[in-house]
């Protein structure tokens, strides 16, 4: 009976927290091992031995009481293409949660990561150095007392054991962070990544520390100290309210209205968005930062993303909302931005103007503002919704195959423009390193402006962690270390060694096994803002020093042969129908008061047989532009011959879409180089993955498609959620990350029906197996309690000498 | 009828049950007192109770809370919060619509019993050992509102119920 009642006792507290379960199930063990020790194996009596069954079938309870959550956490672990606590554990993060690990902090009790709740809540200056005192003396005072104490030490092992196993992982976090992230990073280990979390421990090992020492009296002097402390420790609810932490805010804004209205407005599929994204946000109607309520009051998807990456599922979802702000905040590449968002699937974006810091909010809204057809739909206070051009992308859609890009949103908006009536199933190359199903299919297409970054980013290649202790930025989708002047990076590369680099500035040197590399194999251009490739060819000792500040991306190793492939790979999907190549205006020569784009006579650049049309995109409205074709190679003649012999005008909205073919020779003449944002020579689509087939939702967890094709592609708007098919189809590959907000997946056969919640299944026999074991339990205990009670009240009479 | 004598015992008697009966219990008010001064600014009939990582919620999140995967938070997720679907979907229903008076008076009150459940437990746990009464008053408040517990209150940890 006991057992049954510790049993579910102990799921209640580790379904309320797991890590109080697991120092539940800590003092259990460590009471019951030391028990044992101490009067030796051999020598345990029976009862001792029923106490260890009794612990058994507490854990066995425990275990089936905590099934309705557990079994679905396990099959997600399983299923889910990305779990965080499977990474592993970055040293930057540790010693953050680690800072006020000291002891000072520690026997205090107040070595909780945040400053304002470890410090903030103590006051300041004389009063608060007399706190610190008081909230040190008395765990200080009993642990003194029990080391000093000369009697009876057998009683305080236990405490004893308690107290030193926090103690060591604060120090060891605090003090050897490597070394705790090692630990931390094996199964299991992250739950307690902060090491605080096993303070519990230490703080019922004092509390035991002050039970033991009852009968030999906590002397007048350690009461008094205990008492100091916890006078120290009420000091911040003395407001009645925790210093404020825990008193109602009186307003949240206009929050409440901008919910309901998307509510009635967003529809079932479409995503919202709310600027900031952050999971925390300081507001002008909240003096403490709080967590971004929408995502808990809405009832459509909103797309704002869990930052921690201790808990982001969908860390994909974070990249690309963390570019997405970037492109807002600098007012970079905006022109078809709202076309590439409705692309993904949001169909509102909101701007809260009354979250701090406001520049930056300020910013956001007015690129919204000046982004082509996006237009401003409703204002509530100081929130302002904007509705993005349609069509917005249908919640599911059927494609014959997948366009492969590069993974940005600038990307987006370039792959975007060469077809933008027409929805394609966009992937990130960069994705792709397990499936070469995907790049070998000949439904795959690419759009691309750079083959060899292309065929750096696709493939399977060994991918180098950088160290993690240094400043990060994100840059377009990628998390970038930094580098100073005179530091180096020294790898072991396969044959052929890469790396994407920010702000290069004053160059690199290179060497390979000692020797100096003279000629890079990859020296890739910058876009504008963006980062840029170097790589050589080495087998060996590969190292890299930088003269100057750099950011660090990407680094990578692969076999000369596997990188040979890779750009035979690229260049095979150039050829399909429905690619595009677009040569970007820094890969040609200049001349003299002359925009021109020349391709180098000495170097002519060799195109795929196809198409091509001009892109231009401006600043603002594009200037009147004369673009010429100087030269072709000999047989390739323009198809177009008003282009042979002049020009054509170029704006915004209505771009020139005039054939030539392969060699060529281009001059631009208008307004000059800077009134262009982007110029560049495309490859014109013949044909692409067009959307062929339906996809029917029948409820939130239902749906069913069907394909005019034998092989297609299914993409949803949404994170990677788990899928099942069901029916004649199956799954070739996939999800993948796709549409930059949403996921993919390979089918072949015609019609099936998908079921987005097959983890319900799963969820409902965890939830029969808990509630049964509790239904039981319960019922066990009701009707055992009058035996007991009977058996108690025998027992009693017996001892009291009474028939 | 009863003498002065014997009436006095009796009074004597009553009183000494009286006091005895309110030494034996003074931990416990002198507790009850505590419990209600910390908590004396947080139940609400308006407002919205924010606190750390604590959303206020309501039958929308209540709706959510029992999936395992939540397709409307953060683009789709998994749920990490399926464990606690006892706790939240009857809060959350509860709580009602965001902004009613329901829904501040449920969440606050929420995280009032939060803030001083500990207090409850470890007077539960420790009165059965620890004798001395001043010290059950100490160590009971020394385990339930020691810094630790204040931070993760302070944090939203509403896990922090720990019994």
């Amino acid at each position: 009976m006991k057992a049954v009642r510790a049993g579910l006792l102990l799921a209640v507290i580790f379904d309320l927290d797991p890590h109080m379960g697991v120092i539940a199930g800590a003092c259990v063990v460590t009471t019951v091992v030391l028990r044992r020790l101490s009067i030796g194996f051999n020598t345990a009596t029976k009862n001792q031995i029923v106490g260890l069954k009794e612990f058994a079938i507490a854990m066995f309870v425990t275990l089936l009481c905590s099934l309705y959550w557990l079994m679905p956490d396990l099959a997600a672990a399983q299923h889910l293409a990305y779990v965080p606590v499977a990474g592993k554990e970055p040293t930057s993060t540790l010693s953050s949660l680690a800072q006020f690990d000291d002891l000072l902090h520690l026997m205090g009790l107040r070595s909780f990561w945040w400053a304002p709740f470890s410090n903030g809540f103590y006051g300041s200056g004389i009063f608060r150095s007399l706190l610190v005192i008081g909230l040190i003396c008395g765990p200080v005072g009993l642990i003194l007392r029990a080391l000093l104490s000369t009697h009876d030490r057998g009683k305080w092992e236990l405490p004893a054991l308690w107290i030193m196993v926090p103690v060591a992982m604060t120090q060891c976090a605090h003090l050897f962070v490597t070394t705790y992230a090692r630990i931390v990073s094996l199964p299991g280990g992250n739950l307690f990544r902060d090491p605080n979390e096993a303070l519990p421990l230490m703080i019922l090992g004092l509390c035991i520390l002050a039970i033991d020492a009852q009968p030999v009296v906590l002397s007048r002097l350690g009461q008094t100290l205990l008492g100091v402390t916890v006078v120290a420790s009420l000091v911040p609810w003395a407001t009645g309210n925790l210093d404020g932490y825990l008193e109602p805010l009186a307003s949240v804004g206009t929050q409440e209205q901008t919910v309901s209205w998307l509510n009635d407005h967003a529809g079932s599929g479409s995503s919202t968005l709310w600027l900031p994204s952050d999971s925390y946000l300081t507001t002008d109607w909240s003096s403490k930062l709080i967590t971004d309520p929408v995502s808990y009051w809405t009832t459509v998807t909103v797309i704002n993303p869990l930052e921690d990456p201790a808990y982001d599922f969908s860390p994909a979802t974070t990249l690309a909302t963390d570019d997405l702000e970037s492109l807002l905040r600098n007012a970079r590449s905006l022109g078809e931005l709202g076309h590439a968002l409705a692309a993904a699937g949001v169909r509102y974006v909101v701007v809260r103007l009354d979250s701090n810091p406001h520049s930056v909010v300020e910013q956001y809204h007015w690129s919204l503002l000046h982004i082509y057809g996006v237009h401003l739909v409703q204002k509530f206070g100081k929130e302002d919704i904007f509705e993005m051009p349609g069509p917005i992308r249908a919640f599911g859609t059927v494609t014959h195959g997948m366009t492969l890009y590069g993974g940005t949103w600038t990307d987006m908006e370039q792959a975007l423009g060469i077809d933008p009536k027409d929805h394609r199933t966009f992937v990130n190359i960069g994705n792709l390193e397990t499936d070469r199903i995907v790049y070998l299919s000949p439904l795959t297409t690419l759009v691309t402006d750079d083959i060899q970054a292309s065929a750096i980013a696709i493939g399977l290649t060994t991918v180098m962690p950088l160290s993690s202790t240094r400043q990060t930025i994100v840059v377009d989708n990628e998390l970038m270390h930094l580098y100073q002047d005179g530091q180096k990076i020294v790898v072991h590369s396969n044959g052929f060694f890469a790396m994407h680099l920010l702000g290069l500035n004053d160059g690199t040197s290179e060497e390979c096994n000692g020797r100096k590399i003279t000629q890079l194999a990859v020296y890739q251009q910058p876009d504008v803002g963006s980062a840029r490739w170097i790589g050589f060819n080495c087998r060996g000792s590969a190292e890299i020093r930088f003269h100057g500040s750099v950011w660090v991306g990407r680094v990578q190793s692969s076999t000369a042969k596997n990188y040979a492939e890779r750009l035979a790979t690229v260049e095979s999907l150039i050829r399909h129908g429905g690619s595009a190549y677009m040569i970007p205006f820094d890969q040609f020569s200049s001349v003299t008061n002359e925009f021109a784009m020349l391709s180098d006579s000495q170097n002519p650049l060799v195109l795929p047989p196809g198409r091509y049309q001009v892109h231009i995109a401006c600043n603002e409205t594009c200037p009147p532009t004369r673009i010429r074709l100087l030269s072709a190679a000999k047989g390739l003649h323009p198809v177009s011959p008003e282009l042979k012999n002049g020009a054509f005008l170029s704006t915004r909205n209505t771009p020139p879409v005039t054939a030539f073919r392969n060699e060529y020779r281009l001059l631009i003449t208008g307004a000059g180089a800077t009134s262009f944002e982007e110029l560049y020579l495309e490859k014109v689509p013949q044909g692409s993955n067009k959307v062929d087939g339906a996809v029917n939702r029948h409820s939130s967890q239902s749906l069913s498609f069907h394909s005019s094709t034998p092989t297609s592609v299914i993409s949803l708007v949404g994170s990677p959620a788990p899928w099942e098919l069901t029916g004649a189809a199956k799954q070739s590959y996939g999800p993948l990350i796709a549409n930059m907000y949403g996921n993919a997946l390979g089918v072949s056969g015609q019609s099936a029906t998908i079921s987005l919640g097959y983890l319900t299944e799963v969820e409902i026999v965890g939830m029969v197996l808990s509630g049964a074991t509790l239904v039981l339990c319960v019922m066990f205990l009701v009707l055992k309690a009058p035996f007991d009670r009977k058996r108690r009240d025998r027992h009693r009479e017996l001892k009291n000498g009474h028939p | 009828m009863l003498d002065n004598h014997q009436r006095m015992r009796r009074l004597s008697e009553a009183t000494r049950v009286r006091t005895g009966r309110i030494r034996s219990d003074g931990p416990a008010i002198a507790l009850i007192a505590v419990g209600a001064v910390i908590i004396r600014g947080i139940v609400r009939w308006s407002g919205f109770p924010f606190v750390g990582d604590w959303v206020p919620v309501g039958t929308s999140y209540a709706n959510q809370s029992y999936s395992p995967w939540n397709y409307l938070l953060h683009n789709g997720t998994f749920n990490p919060n399926l464990r606690l679907v006892w706790l939240f979907e009857p809060l959350g229903h509860l709580a009602g619509q965001v902004g009613s008076w329901s829904f501040s008076l449920a969440n606050s009150t929420f995280l009032a019993i939060v803030a001083i459940l500990p207090i409850v437990t470890a007077f539960w746990t420790l009165r059965p050992i620890v004798s001395q009464r001043l010290l059950l008053v100490i160590l009971t408040l020394f385990y339930a509102l020691n810094p630790w517990i204040t931070a993760q209150d302070a944090s939203g940890h509403v896990g922090v119920m720990r019994c």
